[in-house]
């Protein structure tokens, strides 16, 4: 087993380790390392910070580097937790602040934000150090693709789908509408062993039977397939908001937020409020415990996915029977995700309404969405085009049968 | 007549043009199947591979071109018999893998 620096040795009593990334963070103000003013504001498409006092710009503290996050994974053991995906003991969204300038209590409403500006001294109070509601995450990616980008994304996407789109939707379209949101996410890191067990065919010969030309028969060697392995997993991303993580076509269209993933997340700076900036963002209210099953089952399918390679020969195929995982260590990372979102409400037939996204990736402008059409212009055409084929079909059969029968 | 067959399936092809019309409008409009296929762009390494193949038979004069069950190709579905120990969560030992019948390896 290698050694992870800044971890304190295994020791069998051991329930799962804490990595700090507010270890360097207070609530409160948070102020210009030059003039001490607290106007600060993020610097768009980079990882800087910039004081709207003097200034001054520096540049935020790499997670990745900070933290060792790419390193040891294949010698994780047990449950490696950094601070700000801590579970959440407290579901309130309010926190209280003391002004560090004039010490005023301050509320804080961390469903809409991080930041607020102090009633008395105008200054501005920062929500950095982690609370345990889950609002503060351990990292966050900023926005690259800018709002103009986002918007020809989103009208490009529209652009492709205008001809069917439901008039509602056409008529309310405003591109002012799209807007950047910080999405939380969790970031998994996992050391694994898999085991796959089942069956597996090597093709011998394909042949016909005599008077049956239409029929293609198979003989084949049958083998009892085993493959086990150990499966290193670096950065995994899963939703961590229980809004987001329902994801289900027929009652929303979360799925195509999901579809936008991706995103780098090797280059993420630790957490500051500032990098915020004018963005809103939701709130992390999924714990770990709550994202097990799915991480489970994704590294599963990363297993079944990468034995691929090691089966190839059995050229009709492999059935497992029975997949098992030894999960022996994994890390966590509470992250924000930098998205933009376009949406439209559609009320349904049923009466029921559908919220409809279009999601671009804020760091490389990848585009999903989901656009209302109208069924009955759609069903229109299709019943022409089927109709049709149908019908010149039928009048061609019976003008060769006139002529058959005329002949 | 050959001509006349044609024509008859035709027909029947029609409604069929129809609902794949319907359906290749909709899967672009709606996205329902859209997802993020972690699959293959997460970092995953493997390593330590034991394996083994065991000839068990031959299967002879069948008419289908693949195992029967063949699920390689779909690694999001999950296998007849699934097990997770997650020894990152309750610390215990490693407990031995199971063949596939169930049976200690
Ligand atoms: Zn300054
Ligand atoms: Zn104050």
């Amino acid at each position: 087993m290698g050694s992870m620096p800044g971890f304190e040795p295994e020791t069998p009593a051991f329930r799962g380790k804490v990595l700090d990334t507010s270890a360097n963070k207070t609530n409160g103000l948070n102020r210009c390392p030059s003039c001490g003013s607290t106007e600060i504001s993020p610097v768009y498409g980079t990882y800087d910070l910039v004081c709207g006092h003097c200034r001054q710009s520096w540049t935020g503290t790499s997670l990745e580097v900070e933290q060792g996050l790419g390193e040891g994974i294949h010698a994780l053991k047990g449950r490696v937790t950094a601070s700000g995906a801590a579970r959440i003991t407290d579901t309130s969204t309010l926190v209280t602040l003391k002004c560090g300038g004039c010490g005023a209590e301050v509320v804080i409403n961390t469903a809409t934000g991080h930041q607020r500006r102090c009633h008395w001294c105008r200054q501005t109070l920062s929500l950095d150090a982690q609370v345990p509601n889950g609002a503060v995450p351990d990292g966050i990616l900023p926005f690259y693709v800018s709002w103009e980008q986002a918007v020809g994304h989103v009208k490009q996407f529209l652009a492709k789908r205008s001809y069917f789109a439901s008039d509602d939707f056409k008529r309310n379209f405003i591109p002012h509408n799209v807007v950047g949101v910080y999405l939380p996410y969790l970031v998994v890191d996992g050391n694994i062993r898999a085991r796959l067990d089942g069956h597996g065919e090597i093709l011998k010969k394909t042949y016909k039977k005599l008077f049956d030309d239409k029929t293609v028969y198979y003989d084949a060697n049958a083998y009892r397939v085993y493959r086990e392995f150990d499966l290193v997993v670096d950065d995994l991303i899963v939703e961590s908001s229980s809004h987001r993580a329902a994801i289900d076509p027929l009652v929303n269209t979360n799925n195509v937020v999901n579809a936008i993933l991706p995103f780098d997340v090797k280059n993420m700076v630790a957490f500051e409020s500032n990098f915020i900036g004018e963005f809103t963002s939701e709130k992390r209210d999924l714990d770990i415990e709550h994202a097990l099953e799915r991480v489970q089952g994704k590294f599963m399918t990363l297993a079944r996915q990468k034995v691929v390679e090691h089966i190839g020969h059995y050229n009709r195929g492999v059935r497992w029977d029975a997949e098992q995982l030894v999960v022996h260590g994994t890390r966590w990372v509470s992250v924000y995700l930098p998205v933009w979102l376009y949406s439209h409400y559609e009320r349904q037939p049923d009466g029921k309404w559908m919220l409809h996204y279009i999601a671009v990736n804020g760091r490389n402008g990848q585009t999903m969405g989901s656009v209302p059409f109208q069924k009955s212009k759609l069903l229109g055409l299709a019943l022409v085009i089927g109709g049709s084929t149908g019908a010149a079909a039928l009048l061609l059969l019976v003008v060769a049968l006139l002529v058959a029968a005329t002949g | 007549m050959e001509i006349v067959g044609f024509l008859v399936m035709l027909i029947v092809i029609g409604p069929i043009i129809g609902f794949a019309v319907y359906f290749h409008y909709r899967a672009k409009y709606r996205n329902a199947d859209a997802r993020y296929n972690f699959e293959h762009t997460t970092d995953a390494v493997l390593a330590n591979l034991s394996y083994a193949d065991d000839y068990v038979g031959e299967v002879r004069g069948v008419k289908a071109p693949w195992i029967a069950g063949r699920n390689d190709h779909t690694p999001t579905v999950r296998a007849h018999f699934v097990k997770v120990h997650a020894i990152d969560v309750d610390h215990a030992d490693p407990p031995p893998l199971l063949t596939a019948d169930g049976n200690p390896a």
